[in-house]
């Protein structure tokens, strides 16, 4: 028999990503089409982006409201000594681009308050949260959504050469807020919010001993976690949701700990269905309500919830008199609740304050002319979800999906 | 209410210590006072039981008996990790 006569040869081309391929159950597919939220771009969300962009993870949506710090510079692989200064998501996702292993690799980023100013249905869109967060105020915001969308969120945080990663799936597990005390939320408002409901403007918050090893450590964890949960249908092994890891640098002390879920949490609520409008939120709310009540044929009332407030006016905290608002609580802070007088000779005891405010929104309303305002004046961030009530209780979901491309243009 | 002696296993020594205390003490107050007692240092801490299958976060404002501990239980205290 002849021996084989080999013609010609041709080397592949290799792959920026040939050797995670080779892993039997890799879908790099699912990977460059998934779309990953990440909350926080500190330490740890740098960490986490970097290794996203690396890992081929086709589209990255990074939140963040601060500008990069000195201090910053030697747990963050994404910034430099130049971008001090800048800031944190937008810098953040240059780099991602910089460094992604495609050119097509679409990364949006949200410059502000997650709590307030990011709409629910910027959750909506992702096939996984992850939070690198620094506060126990925003990770129950972020639980708060993940529970209404039923989204995975996994949740890292550091501590010297400790770190923790919690990963939840409500309703397929408990939350993040079931393993969070009472005692613990309470200190957070203290923190945060006055006595009454306006927020701090400077915030006594503690300097946590922190190094870029265990952001490093937890942030691999973080989206280790992230890359199971998308291959969720080709993985052999299920991923445990409603589990905690820790891990102590220290003594290299792993913990791997079942969160049980708490019966009476506040935070297992989901939205119905939800239905996609055209809307912005730059509509009026008298044009928004009609809209409503012309395609269900009855009226229904916009209920904003606690955290979105409408205040209408408050007494000032000196002298008691009446001060007009018509701004939504979280654009409000405490220095705010004093008249023009008291602030200019110096009147300013704390102390709680009477309040005016609204919670629903409806044609019948006693303010009529909060109707001519728009939604984004009366507190409603961009791509939000709306929850509306008619008179029998019955509750429909509307979101705002025309703010999609102002909030993601890249990503759609 | 019944007393009962527990072991708490330090986050980063490892070390134990055996305690002897009441069923219904709230496991904040037990952590309270381990620090009180020079166990722990100043900080935020929480807690996991230790059992057969597997080890389950405890609930920091709930008793030792409502969060399942029985006698001579281990529990393993865990440093909060709240930074980002």
């Amino acid at each position: 028999m002849d021996k084989i006569k080999i013609i010609s040869s041709h080397i592949a081309e290799e792959s920026p990503v040939d050797r995670q391929e080779r892993i039997s159950w890799w879908r790099q597919d699912i990977l460059r089409k998934a779309k990953i939220l990440v909350v926080g771009a500190g330490a740890t969300g740098n960490e986490v982006i970097k290794n996203l962009a690396l890992l081929g993870v086709g589209n990255v949506f990074i939140c963040d409201m601060d500008r990069i710090d000195t201090s910053n510079l030697s747990r963050t692989v994404l910034f430099s000594k130049d971008d001090v200064g800048k800031k944190k998501a937008k810098t953040a996702a240059e780099r991602a681009a910089e460094m992604s292993v495609y050119p097509d690799f679409k990364v949006d980023y949200f410059d502000g308050d997650v709590v307030y100013e990011l709409g629910d249905g910027v959750f909506r869109q992702f096939d996984v949260v992850i939070g690198c967060l620094d506060n126990l105020n925003t990770r129950l915001s972020v639980n708060k959504r993940c529970c209404l969308l039923q989204k995975p969120y996994v949740d890292a945080g550091i501590s010297e050469l400790a770190c923790s990663l919690n990963v939840f799936h409500y309703p397929h597990s408990s939350c993040y807020a079931c393993g969070v005390s009472s005692r613990d939320v309470a200190e957070e408002r203290r923190i945060r919010y006055s006595c009454d409901v306006f927020k701090k403007r400077a915030i006594e918050e503690e300097k946590v001993p922190t190094v870029q090893i265990s952001s490093a450590i937890v942030a691999a964890l973080a989206v280790q976690e992230a890359v199971k949960i998308l291959h969720k249908d080709v993985l052999e092994t299920e991923v445990c949701f409603g589990k905690r890891y820790f891990f102590q640098g220290i003594n290299n002390n792993f913990i791997d700990m079942i969160v049980p879920k708490k019966e009476e949490c506040l935070y297992h609520n989901s939205y119905g269905d939800i239905i996609e409008t055209e809307f912005t939120n730059k509509v009026r709310l008298r044009d928004f309500l009609e809209y409503v009540k012309e395609k269900n044929g009855e009226e229904y009332t916009l209920e904003v919830g606690s955290e979105l407030k409408f205040v209408i006016s408050a007494n000032c905290r000196s002298c008691n008199k009446e001060i007009k608002f018509y701004k939504p609580a979280h654009r409000i802070y405490e220095e705010d609740v004093y008249c023009e007088e008291c602030q200019k000779a110096g009147k300013t005891t704390n102390g709680y304050t009477d309040y005016k405010y609204v919670l629903d929104f409806c044609h019948d309303m006693e303010e009529k002319d909060i109707l001519d305002m728009t939604l984004e004046e009366i507190g409603i961030p961009k791509l939000h979800i709306l929850s509306l009530r008619n008179k029998d209780d019955k509750y429909i979901f509307y979101e705002l999906s025309g703010d999609i491309k102002n909030v993601m243009p890249n990503i759609y | 209410m019944a007393k009962m002696t527990v072991s708490v296993v330090h986050p980063s020594s490892g070390n134990s210590v055996e305690v002897e205390l009441d069923s219904e003490v709230i496991l904040h107050n037990v952590i309270f006072q381990l620090r009180e007692e020079g166990f722990l240092k100043a900080g935020n801490y929480g807690a996991a039981l230790k059992t057969s299958n597997g080890n389950v976060a405890l609930d920091n404002e709930k008793s030792l008996s409502a969060n399942g501990v029985t006698n001579y239980a281990k529990i393993l205290i865990t440093n909060a990790t709240q930074a980002g």
